[in-house]
């Protein structure tokens, strides 16, 4: 006899389908934030410059990685989603300050703080931040702030990036199903699934 | 042994990398060395 049993959202479920239950909880399109990576890496290259594509390839990498934090943060539930959707508001404080300056202004007085005063933020691997002025729209969501310990200087979008990447960090661990108590759920739904599949008997 | 094989499964390394990438294109501060 051929019994089908239902899981608990009532469809079908094959192996397949429990494998993609365990997916959910990793991120989605890991070779698009790579390759946005790469971009902004690239930027600063000397022939990009002498041909005036850094702010193009700065763009464009931008537009790629929102393109993934919208992928994970539509497309994951839970903690996961919650971390992308922090991630997002940083990235976005982050090109709300960079779009109308055209880069990210770096306050002088926080590299003077940090002992790089001397510092020229718009060559070289810098070329895409801007030097902070009078008429920097947006001053406060600017790199201001000083990390003296790490040689570096933030933004305000900078730290709620971070957060939201560190709670997507936490959400992977927490719900990864071959660890403890808080996965357990997971790894339950995920045998109910491979159970709700079609057996001959 | 099983916290070990969790922490480097390949998913999970993969997420974490792709997560660090993100980190670098969406703006990581500005580094001026020590």
């Amino acid at each position: 006899m051929i019994q089908t049993r239902l899981h608990p959202l009532g469809a079908v479920a094959s192996h397949g389908e429990a494998d993609a239950v365990v997916a959910r909880v990793f991120v989605r399109l890991p070779w698009l934030a790579a390759l946005a990576a790469v971009l902004q890496l690239i930027a600063g290259l000397p022939w990009l410059q002498a041909k005036g594509l850094t702010s193009s390839v700065v763009l464009l990498s931008h537009v790629l990685v929102a393109m993934w934090f919208l992928a994970n943060a539509l497309r994951r539930h839970g903690w996961l989603r919650f971390a992308f959707a922090v991630a997002l508001t940083g990235w976005v404080l982050n090109l709300a300050v960079m779009l109308p300056n055209g880069g990210m202004p770096v306050s002088a007085a926080a590299r003077a703080q940090i002992g790089a005063a001397d510092a020229d933020v718009t060559s070289g691997q810098l070329s895409k931040h801007v030097a902070l002025t009078d008429d920097t729209v947006l001053p406060a969501l600017a790199d201001v702030h000083p990390l003296r310990s790490l040689g570096m200087v933030y933004s305000a979008g900078d730290v709620i990036l971070a957060l939201g990447l560190v709670f997507a960090v936490g959400a992977i661990g927490l719900e990864h199903p071959a660890s403890g108590t808080p996965r357990r759920s997971l790894r339950t739904r995920r045998r109910q699934l491979q159970l709700a599949g079609t057996h001959v008997q | 042994m099983r916290l070990v094989r969790t922490l480097f499964s390949r998913r999970v390394l993969v997420s974490c990398g792709a997560l660090g990438a993100a980190w670098v294109a969406a703006g990581a501060p500005v580094y001026f060395g020590m």
